[in-house]
């Protein structure tokens, strides 16, 4: 099989493009191993530069605005995803909804306080702090076993 | 939430209000109407002055009831309170809610300290829901925490 990569400065995301004269096993797995390359990884955009986010170094993914916006150790990038989407894409794994409005990897969570008048928020080990809502705490004790 | 949505809920909740409200009439009839049905007590159709008018301010009172009820019930659902604003604005709306129905009803009468005591009394019922409410928050929040103490402190393979 050969291997041909072009560039093609000015393209936003990477395109592969299979040739073939008939459709077989091998064909069709190479499709599927292309295709779970691009689902392991988020894609998201800094200024004029388009990354691929590895998910385990992404901290929490928040919507703002109309943005949603993921943060890493100590970046934010901007997602072309939907939450709802990416809630369902990362589902099974760290991703929990803490709030309406975000994603929190607990592969990254410190700890998390009760303030005084009593709301709840979380702490991150890239110094991200978090609001998370009383009606999801059964989820994140769920998630961790308790 | 949005504040649109609250009063549509609170608009639901006005049907529900005058549900609730003809079945405690027929439930008290069933009880003590020597087999006739009584839409109002007669305490009320005696402040009135006629069962009609009776009839009429109580279908009024559960109205504004139900939507209260309903329309204060999203207070729990704004995640971006804090358990105390929420308690607080939740205690505000259904007292101001059923505040006039109180006073028209005599609710208060038998109480002692009159309406500010029954007031008072509604007011230490809330204050025993936010205790119940942060101590069982606390304790989901340190148990939460204790597990993640624990995962840290569990060696990697």
């Amino acid at each position: 099989m050969d291997v041909e990569i072009r560039l093609e400065p000015g393209r936003a995301a990477p395109k592969v493009l299979i040739l073939t004269g008939e459709m077989n096993e091998t064909v069709a797995e190479l499709a599927r191993r292309l295709s779970a390359v691009e689902s392991r990884f988020l894609a998201g955009r800094r200024g004029d530069e388009v990354l691929l986010l590895d998910p385990a170094q992404v901290r929490r993914i928040y919507a703002q605005g109309q943005q949603v916006l993921a943060r890493t150790e100590g970046e934010t990038v901007l997602l072309k995803n939907r939450l709802y989407e990416l809630e369902e894409r990362l589902a099974g794994g760290p991703f929990l909804r803490v709030s309406h409005g975000e994603l929190v990897n607990f592969d990254h969570v410190r700890s998390l306080d009760l303030s005084m008048a009593g709301t709840i928020s979380l702490r991150l080990d890239n110094g991200d702090a978090a609001f998370v809502s009383r009606r999801n705490m059964g989820r994140i004790k769920s998630y961790l076993g308790i | 939430m949005t504040f649109l949505k609250a009063l549509r809920r609170g608009l639901v909740g006005i049907p529900i209000g005058v549900f609730i409200a003809y079945a405690i009439t027929i439930v008290l009839s069933l009880f003590w109407g020597n087999g006739w049905y009584s839409p109002v007590v007669p305490a009320l159709t005696e402040i009135m002055g006629s069962q009609i008018e009776a009839v009429a301010l109580q279908f009024g009172l559960s109205c504004v009831m139900g939507f209260a009820f309903a329309f204060a019930s999203c207070i729990w659902e704004i995640e971006t309170w804090s358990l105390t604003r929420q308690t607080l604005c939740h205690f505000l709306a259904i007292s101001l809610g059923s505040l006039p129905i109180a006073g028209v009803l005599h609710w208060a009468d038998n109480v002692p300290g009159g309406l500010p005591g029954y007031f008072g009394f509604f007011a230490a019922g809330y204050a025993v829901i936010w205790l119940i409410l942060t101590a069982s928050t606390r304790r989901k929040v340190r148990e939460v925490n204790q597990k993640l103490n624990e995962e840290r402190d569990r060696p990697k393979p």
